[in-house]
């Protein structure tokens, strides 16, 4: 299991590596001088020349590159063009308001999503199942930025019962959190819905049954552990979804959080900042996908035993 | 799937048939028709005027929350001249002077001051002015602060006639000026002029971080979270303990949504907002928990362009955009129709001294002669940029955009940060832009900033450059006689009408929501201002 | 002797086989479609809005009423003159919203178009050759995985610019690996079948192979995904344009006239309603669209 574990962790590091080099070259060929930026009114050749020497822009592509690599793993994302400060302050300290608005969804997604999906798949032709499969199919094509919209307009605007912005305390969490997680829930839903009636016809199930199990037991114990495997899967691929619309979500509800740093930092033209955050949401997604693998892994004997020596079930 | 067809159908024909009622639904609740009978009933706006005493029993030791639309950019006063910096740099740092209800100076460090000749003033500062690390202001601090304010370029033009900054005793300094210069106790105010303690100063010289600011205000700097809140509290040993703090700590919160920031107030999440979207005006006088405060502004909304970039330095083309803007659209899509308008080129606002409401009675909307104008220029149409940094701002600017391709431009609009707005400038990457300028009553503190080779680096974002402007400011600068002046100034007005360097295009009334038992609220012409007064 | 199952009676010989006639798959495919009375939905619904993108200067005058201002009559809420009402700049809403599904379209078929082409070439290079070339190609595609597909969009659009161009490009781009992934799957599933090993032994090049049997028996899911792929990039060229950084003013699109709009939504909330709906509902045709295309071309797949 421990080989697994440091065999995933490996497999991801040079993944990372060639990524910070993907987004560092796009962003190395914004066009504009990132002096004119930094020094503002006290722009001057002699000044400009000097502040590229000491960032190091002067540099080949490819020593800055490693340069930039090599901070990174100190933590030292540079220095903002903008406020002059360390990029890592800015990231490290609207990153929990992200973070929090991500697992709220996650909660909301898998919390009702999948319970949902199972009981509408045990019982796939009732009014429930036939009522979840069309909140899937809508919820699925609604956009983030305008259900976030609604939910303010609904729950706001009209009846006042929460905050349309912010991040103080638990309600200002409860809005985004459905805006963001609606598309993934729908998912989720489905998913889980196809895969349980698909592992309820299988005959392990039938015999349970013959045996005498009871419905709930034969779902608790025996289909539920089948059919989580597609749902994993799903919720695996979707975290990287969540985090490019947590950007959306952050924007509609005025959280101030890395994807809304985001789109400020493209907007001032403050470069170490957009890799900053870029590297940083690589990173969430990488370690969350290592997570999935690593809990897909648990469940699935199959991969055990690879690891285990055969041991396994 | 074939089984639900018809539900499917069912819901998505409620969705349809919800969502354009929830459309209708709330429009339907506030028409128009229902705005006159409002305004005389419910919650009328007040006039917000200086405040005088607290009232026995009031709570002096509140939290207050201040929401404002931008991040501040820095904590070195001469970084830039921004509002939404001052709001937090006035707090912690004092001046000479502080600005009063017109924009007019009143003393705040400066004890006593007299003019020992036409060129020459001398300051006393009072004695035992603490620092926040403890220690006492002296003329030293003074001097080094304010030659720093002269080497910047923030405040540029405002120190142009100020020779020399010396130090007399410890506790006066004296400014030599070039020639007569009564706006001197004004320029003053300005918050470049800011009072950094020397050895604060020099500590960042050194360091370059300014993170932890030091100064002599009545407020000390708590925290802050870049792009989302500044803390500051009361400073107790502040020297004019008459006017200290009568709260205990301002929070001043950043909410870029116009909406968002009413929100704020109407939840009681925040305690005053300062820039407050007119979008709200309706629900603000009739929301009986909030209290929307009013004052008449000097703050110029305008257009400006680049006059050295092609076309634009041409005076027929630069007339004819004057001619192509319809300035009550403008007022309306930028403020809801909340203001003024004004037919002006030189950032003068019906309150200045001078100020005359249509020079020559030049301009008006008019299109065709716009277009008669570019034609006569020998102008076939160009393309080019708007910049901006503030949704208002941004409105106006997709208005500005459509009626300036009826006469051939074809203009982009791009928004910016306003952090960056300086560089842009700098760079002649902004051929045209919009945004506002808060007007001195005494013209002389932003004519030469905005109109003259003074300004340049500065304010003077329109980069105009005349010689024959210059001679008329230094005009308007020599009397101390304000009617002598105001006719100097009524010529500068009618020049640059020929001229128009810029397209003024209205003043918009200066609001403040406040939570409904907020006293002490204050505004003056350009902003809300003097929160150590904010109480409940 | 066939076994008469049917209750049908026939009269002639040739009646009674025609039922055992092979249909053309397409028939087959299209016939079981037909059925899906969803996919039906979908299909009707998307050729509406394609119609409507293709005909919009004729249902509405695009600088008339989509981009001149009306500033006494801003802000009106639906009524018989203007259907979703007009915008905060007097505009009106319904000529915007036809002309922004042309943007919203054009920027989604065209990059997906590209991330067809150049994904698809990977892919199916991959899929085909396997071995160390598949290796090699999956691992890079593999590096896009850790980013969410909006924010490399994001990325290179901050550092090139806004323009049209530039969107479509910076969309296609972020959606070529996953295609890249379809592509090499559908493939490789297709790779062992016997119709292959039997065009080689008859001495088929490799290119011929790929590109008469193999895409040809690929294109079932790839026409999916396409589908599917056509509705994230609109998604993403209106989310782009919401947060500022897509379409710019005053070209309408759906997502930038949910943005201007959304300072006046409190006390106009219809001005946020017609723009999301439009999103929405073309979203949702696509996926109807997609599942149904999915479902007939194999049914197999189906609950």
């Amino acid at each position: 299991m421990i080989k697994y574990v440091i065999n995933r962790l490996l497999n991801m590091i040079p993944v990372i590596f060639a990524l910070t080099f993907v987004v560092f070259t796009i962003m190395y060929f914004t066009p504009g001088d990132p002096t004119a930026v930094i020094l503002g009114n006290e722009y001057s050749e002699e000044a400009s020349q000097q502040l590229k020497q000491e960032l190091g822009l002067d540099k080949p592509f490819l020593v800055q590159f490693f340069n930039y690599v090599g901070n990174l793993v100190r933590g030292d994302f540079g220095m903002s063009y903008i406020t002059r400060a360390p990029v890592s302050e800015q990231l490290f300290g609207r990153f929990p308001n992200t973070f929090k608005v991500v697992i709220g969804a996650m909660i909301f997604c898998v919390g009702l999503g999948v319970p949902i999906g199972v009981f509408s798949g045990t019982k796939p032709y009732s009014f429930l199942s036939n009522v979840t499969m069309i909140i899937g199919l809508l919820g699925v094509s609604l956009p983030i930025f305008w259900l976030g919209l609604l939910l303010i307009l609904l729950f706001s605007v009209k009846l006042g019962w929460l905050p349309s912005s912010g991040i103080d305390g638990f309600s200002s969490l409860i809005l985004p959190s459905i805006a963001l997680g609606a598309n993934y829930m729908a998912n989720i839903m489905r998913t889980t819905r196809s895969s349980m009636l698909e592992v309820i016809r299988q005959d392990y199930i039938r015999t349970a049954k013959a045996k005498g199990v009871s419905s709930r037991n034969v779902v608790r114990k025996h289909a539920l552990k089948n059919a989580m495997m597609p749902t994993i899967t799903v919720i695996g691929m979707n975290i990287g979804a969540l985090l490019g619309g947590v950007v959306l979500t952050e924007t509609v509800f005025s959280i101030p959080g890395t994807g809304r740093l985001l789109v400020e930092s493209i907007n001032k033209r403050d470069t170490p900042s957009v890799l900053g955050c870029l590297v940083i949401m690589a990173l969430c997604v990488a370690i969350s996908n290592l997570i999935v693998d690593l809990i897909y892994a648990y469940i699935d004997p199959r991969i055990k035993a690879q690891y285990s020596g055969g041991r396994g079930e | 799937m074939k089984k639900h067809y018809k539900s499917f159908f069912l819901i998505l024909a409620l969705m349809m048939v919800l969502t354009l009622l929830g459309g209708c639904g709330s429009s339907d609740s506030e028409t128009k028709a229902d705005t006159e009978s409002n305004k005389s009933s419910g919650n009328a706006t007040k006039l917000a005027v200086p405040y005088t005493e607290p009232e026995p029993g009031a709570k002096l030791d509140e939290d207050i929350v201040i929401v404002q639309a931008l991040d501040m950019i820095s904590f070195d006063p001469i970084n830039t001249s921004d509002l939404s910096n001052g709001y937090v740099i006035n707090s912690i740092y004092s001046k000479l002077f502080d600005f009063n209800e017109d924009l007019n100076a009143e003393p705040e460090l400066v004890e006593s001051y007299d003019m020992v000749s036409d060129t020459e003033w001398h300051f006393q500062i009072y004695k035992g002015v603490k620092t926040h690390d403890g220690q006492e202001l002296t003329a030293d601090d003074v001097v080094h602060s304010l030659q720093r304010t002269q080497q910047g370029t923030a405040i540029g033009a405002l120190f142009k006639p100020v020779k020399e900054i010396s130090k007399v005793d410890d506790y006066t300094i004296s400014i030599t000026t070039d020639g007569p210069y009564p706006a001197l106790p004004t320029a003053l105010t300005h918050q470049a002029c800011c009072i950094v303690p020397k050895h604060y100063a020099e500590q960042t010289e050194s360091s370059d971080n300014w993170t932890k600011p030091i100064g002599t205000g009545r407020y000390v700097f708590k925290n802050r979270i870049i792009g989302d809140s500044v803390v500051v509290e009361r400073f107790d040993d502040y020297f004019d303990q008459d006017n200290k703090a009568l709260n205990k700590s301002l929070t001043f919160k950043i909410i870029p949504e116009g909406s968002g920031r009413t929100i704020a107030v109407e939840t009681g999440e925040a305690d005053i907002n300062i820039v407050f979207d007119t979008v709200d005006y309706e629900r603000a006088t009739n929301n009986s928990k909030v209290q929307l405060w009013e004052h008449y502004s000097q703050t110029v909304w305008h257009l400006g362009y680049d006059n050295t970039q092609k076309w634009f330095d041409n005076k027929l083309v630069r007339q004819a955009i004057n001619y192509a803007v319809d300035r009550e659209a403008c007022l309306e899509v930028g403020h809801n129709g909340h203001g003024t308008v004004v037919y002006n080129n030189a950032t003068f606002a019906p309150t200045c001294l001078g100020a005359i409401e249509n020079p020559l009675d030049k301009y008006s909307y008019d299109p065709e002669k716009a277009k008669e104008l570019m034609a006569e220029a020998g102008c076939p149409g160009f393309e080019t940029e708007i910049i901006v940094f503030r949704d208002e701002a941004e409105r106006m600017a997709v208005a500005v955009q459509a009626y300036l391709s009826e006469i051939g431009i074809d203009a982009k609009v791009t928004r910016i940060e306003n952090a960056v707005f300086a560089s842009h400038i700098a760079d002649h990457k902004a051929p045209m832009f919009i945004t506002s300028w808060g007007s001195y009553w005494d013209p002389d503190l932003f004519l030469a900033r905005r109109f003259s080779s003074a300004g340049i680096g500065g304010v003077n974002r329109v980069w105009y450059l005349n010689p024959e402007l210059d001679k008329l400011i230094e005009k308007g600068r020599s009397s101390f006689d304000n009617d002598v002046r105001a006719k100097v100034y009524e010529e500068v007005q009618e020049f640059l009408a020929e001229e128009a360097p810029e397209c003024d295009l209205y003043v918009n009334t200066m609001y403040a929501l406040a939570n409904k038992d907020l006293k002490g609220v204050e505004i003056n012409v350009e902003m809300p201002y003097h929160f150590h007064k904010l109480h409940y | 002797m066939t076994e008469n199952t049917l209750n049908k009676k026939y009269t002639t010989k040739k009646e009674f086989f025609k039922q055992y006639k092979k249909k053309s798959r397409l028939q087959e495919i299209w016939q079981r479609f037909l059925k899906n009375k969803l996919a039906v939905v979908g299909l009707v619904l998307f050729t509406l809005i394609v119609l409507v993108a293709i005909f919009a200067p004729l249902i509405a005058d695009y600088d008339n009423d989509a981009i001149k201002l009306n500033i006494p009559k801003r802000l009106t809420p639906p009524n018989s003159e203007h259907i979703f009402g007009t915008d905060e700049m007097g505009r009106d809403i319904f000529a915007r919203i036809v002309h922004g599904a042309r943007i919203s379209l054009m920027v989604g078929l065209s990059s997906v178009l590209i991330a067809l082409l150049i994904g698809g070439a990977f892919g199916a290079i991959a899929g085909f050759f396997g071995g160390k070339i598949d290796n090699v190609i999956m691992r890079s595609m593999d590096v896009f995985l850790c980013l969410p597909d909006v924010l490399l969009a994001l990325a290179i659009v901050a550092a090139f610019g806004t323009s049209l161009v530039n969107m479509t490009i910076a969309i296609g781009l972020s959606f070529t690996p996953k295609f890249s992934r379809v592509v090499r799957s559908a493939v490789m599933s297709v790779r062992g079948i016997e119709y292959i090993e039997a065009a080689r032994a008859i001495g088929a090049t490799n290119k011929r192979i790929i590109s008469h049997h193999v895409l040809i028996n690929c294109i079932g899911p790839i026409i999916v995904q396409v589908t599917l792929y056509v509705a994230n990039a609109i998604l993403t060229i209106s989310a782009l344009s919401f947060i500022g950084l897509g379409i710019q003013a005053p070209t309408p699109e759906w997502g930038n006239m949910l943005a201007s709009g959304r300072a006046f939504m409190r006390d106009n909330a219809y001005i946020v309603m017609a723009p999301g709906f439009a999103i929405f509902i073309t979203i949702l045709s696509l996926n109807l669209l997609g599942d149904g295309l999915r479902d007939a071309l194999d049914p197999r797949l189906k609950q």
